[in-house]
């Protein structure tokens, strides 16, 4: 089996729902987060903003009067107290830093001020006394707990989308399943249906659409099996047109059914019967004539339709010849090409030779006996017939012209010797049934032509 | 394998290179905990001045100095505060302001005695005679006017603490926050010793309708009033002085009825991990060269030290009419005085 690997449906869908949950959730954490961090950054901003101011109205005296010093202890202190500053300066009014306290943990002269960036909130508050500007509270607030917090939330949201992702993963594949199981089981019946399984009833429970879906498949399941047992019923009867079947495969489908009874033959109004008994013809009337002679007239029929009666038991024996005798003999009393070409279609089939071919062995006395029965010119072309040379070239041989060549044929496929098919005729059978077992078959494919007599197709119905 | 192998290697430097951080980092602690720490001089004086004595000591010495400038007050304070708490002391020398906190330390026990061998050249009334205290200068209080403000108001010069309570010079006056500063408290101490408590306190319930501001450091009213932002400010004259000296549009006025003056202080802190560093800057500031800096840099301190050169233009206490301040009773009635003086004007003070 080299299929090559296909994704469940299941999967896909779960896929899909799968993305969609990332998309949402990751789309609306990404806006929570950012309004989060623009409001976040507003209060730090204010709050530094609010500190920057008191510094700026306790620094107006210190400022004006140079005590730089004096604001020290009070910026550590502050400082200390709000873990978010990590540097309060006070300019003055040239904008020069004349006293500053850095947090402990922030070394400013280790960071320089583009690793800063994004990591810090700056704010400026102007020192404003007696109409004048004296210098500037600068505090530098740092992001790095709101990162710290962002970071873990990032982690969480991370944490409850890979959950929900699990949980619809779950959920679609669950639910999938149970939509795809009953899905799969109608595929599988299809499939035992399309192979010709039809005894396995369709029985998928489910009451929704794949239930009536089931149904119906059922009901094609039962249609079917009932128009295959009517054709095949109606193989048994056994009924059918001369001019699909061909009389001598009528007869030797009806002998190996092993059947008793009356096989009716009609054309244009005129009506014959052969009887049979068990499988071997005892009798034949037609018009006037009985016997041999009824029965070979019927191997002149170009057309008409058969069926075979059961309740027609015979009531004497007026042929009393083995099978492929009489068989040969009534195909040597045909000189119509027109039954010939219902037989052999085209001059350029390969006959093959049922001596190598096991199949229709079973038809004739398994003792090759046959062969005595025949003529010199039949044996010769039977010789002939070795699975590759088509009729054409069997009569380029014989240095004839091929039409004479098409009785010999015909005796020879009537007695079951020889066989002749177009090879499309008995494609699919030959490529499903034969390929593994029949090596000769499959040579006679692989040159292009033939296979079997007809009547193994209608023999196949039955199977 | 290999990978795992790899981690674990990862790991052991990593642990190796966290206990090279951790013993660096506490060796840091330790140099500068100790060593490398400079002396810590708190000082009520401005810092620009202080500087310049820090910066003369270390010159002399080596010796580093971290110059603080605070209020006397809140020096103190801060001081009671490290005492009470159990606190190592964080200060080394407080130098300057007025002496009646000085004499409040050493009744607290916030000083290390120090009998400085300058002292022989002070006068025993600058100085506590158990030498946890010596007078590095001394300073009057007089008014800082400014005459064109005062023009443009059609005010006469103030000449007496009177003239002061004229309600023409509503909110044209200043003065140091006595809860804070030495200087404000010594305004305060002045005009009880020559009033009397009561009157005294009448007398600034009266002012201080005409106060604009009480400041936090004592020589901030000279620079409102150069500035031009107020007529009058009551500080130190040496502080008025400053001023001028520094371009200010700025007229001294001493009081006719008499004026109190401070004994500028110094003091080793007690528990001081820096006992001989302090020693020597408080020898420097009590010596002629040390106290020669007032006159060099433009300062109008009068030295303590008879040896050391008084500053051109500072006024002596010979030339106007100083109380008998007594540095004592000021120390000792502090606590009534101040609390008296806010109950009266409803000011509080402090940094």
């Amino acid at each position: 089996m080299n299929r090559r690997f296909r994704f469940p449906i299941y999967l896909k869908i779960s896929s899909a729902i799968f993305l969609v949950i990332l998309v949402v959730v990751s789309g609306m954490s990404y806006v929570a987060l950012k309004r989060t961090a623009h409001e976040y950054k507003q209060q730090v901003k204010e709050t530094g903003s609010l500190i920057a101011g008191m510094i700026a109205d306790y620094s107006i005296e210190p400022v004006i009067m140079d005590n730089y010093s004096s604001l020290r202890p009070v910026l550590t202190d502050i400082l200390a107290s709000n873990e978010d500053i990590v540097l309060i300066e006070v300019l003055d009014e040239e904008g020069v830093p004349r006293v500053d306290a850095v947090w402990q943990g922030n070394d400013r002269t280790k960071e320089s001020p583009d690793d800063l960036i994004g990591k810090v909130v700056e704010v400026t508050s102007p020192i404003i006394a007696y109409s004048r500007t004296w210098g500037h509270v600068r505090v530098v607030c740092s992001l790095n707990r709101f990162h710290e917090a962002i970071a873990s939330a990032r982690l969480s949201i991370l944490g409850i989308a890979v959950v929900s992702c699990g949980l619809g993963l779950l959920m679609a594949s669950v639910l999938s399943k149970a939509i795809l199981t009953p899905i799969r089981n109608l595929v599988d019946h299809a499939r035992l249906l399309s192979e010709g399984d039809l005894d396995t009833p369709i029985n998928v429970p489910s009451s929704d659409e794949i239930g009536f879906l089931a149904i119906t498949l059922e009901g094609m399941r039962v249609g079917l099996r009932q128009f295959l047992s009517s054709v095949a019923r109606r193989a048994m009867s056994f009924e059918g047109d001369l001019h699909l079947f061909g009389f001598p495969a009528v007869l030797s489908l009806t002998r190996t059914g092993r059947r008793t009874g009356g096989l009716v033959l009609e054309k244009s109004g005129e009506v014959g019967v052969v009887y049979f008994q068990d499988g071997e013809v005892v009798d034949a009337a037609f018009q006037d004539k009985s016997g041999k002679n009824a029965l070979y007239e019927f191997f002149k029929w170009r057309e008409g339709v058969f069926k075979f009666s059961p309740s027609l038991a015979p009531t004497r024996t007026t042929i009393n010849t083995d099978w492929p005798e009489l068989i040969l003999e009534g195909a040597r009393q045909v000189n119509d090409i027109a039954i010939f070409k219902h037989v052999i279609h085209s001059p350029d089939l390969v006959p093959l030779s049922s001596r190598w071919n096991d199949r229709i062995g079973g038809l004739l006395d398994p003792n090759d006996t046959l062969e005595h029965l025949l003529d010199d010119e039949e044996k010769e072309i039977l010789s002939y017939v070795d699975g590759i040379r088509s009729i054409r070239e069997i009569s380029r041989l014989k240095d004839k012209d091929v039409y004479e060549i098409y009785p010999h044929i015909y005796r020879l496929v009537a007695v079951g010797l020889v066989q002749v098919d177009e090879y499309e005729s008995s494609q699919g059978l030959g490529k499903d049934l034969d390929l593994d077992g029949d090596r000769q078959a499959g040579h006679a494919i692989d040159s292009g032509k033939i296979i079997q007599f007809p009547m193994h197709r209608v023999g196949d119905v039955g199977r | 394998m290999n990978g795992s192998r790899h981690l674990k290697r990862i790991l052991k430097i990593s642990r190796i290179c966290l206990i090279l951080l951790i013993l660096a980092s506490c060796l840091g602690q330790h140099v500068t905990g100790t060593n490398q720490r400079s002396l810590v001089v708190r000082t009520a004086l401005m810092e620009p001045e202080a500087m310049v004595y820090a910066r003369a000591f270390e010159n002399r010495t080596g010796i580093k100095v971290e110059v603080v400038r605070q209020s006397t007050g809140v020096m103190l304070s801060f001081l009671k505060f490290e005492r009470d708490n159990a606190f190592d002391t964080t200060i080394d020398v407080l130098f300057g302001g007025p002496a009646d906190a000085y004499v409040i330390g050493a009744r607290e026990g916030l000083f290390e005695k120090y009998m400085s061998p300058e002292r022989a050249n002070i006068a025993r009334d600058h100085m506590d005679s158990d030498g946890y205290w010596s007078g590095v200068y001394l300073g009057s209080i007089g008014f800082a006017v400014n005459p064109k403000r005062l023009r443009a108001l059609g005010l006469s010069t103030p000449t007496c603490w009177k003239d002061l309570l004229s309600p023409e010079l509503r909110g044209e006056i200043s003065m140091a926050n006595p809860v804070s500063s030495g200087t404000g408290y010594t305004i305060l101490a002045t005009l009880a010793q020559m009033m009397g408590k009561d009157q005294a306190i009448e007398y600034l319930l009266a002012l201080d309708s005409n106060i604009l501001d009480y400041t936090r450091s004592g020589a901030m009213p000279g620079k409102l009033v150069g500035l031009g932002q107020i007529a009058v400010g009551i500080l130190f004259s040496h502080d008025v002085l400053a001023f001028r000296q520094q371009g200010y549009d700025i007229d001294l006025v001493f009081p006719k009825e008499g004026t109190g003056f401070e004994i500028g202080g110094i003091a080793i802190v007690k528990g001081t991990k820096k006992l001989d560093e302090a020693k020597r800057f408080v020898d420097f500031m009590l010596s002629a060269e040390g106290q020669n800096l007032y006159a060099a840099m433009g300062e109008f301190r009068l030295p303590t030290n008879r040896l050391a050169a008084i500053p051109l233009g500072a006024v002596p206490f010979s030339k106007i009419n100083v109380i008998e301040y007594d540095v004592t009773w000021a120390a000792v009635h502090k606590d009534d005085l101040l609390e008296e003086w806010i109950s009266a004007t409803g000011a509080a003070g402090g940094e």
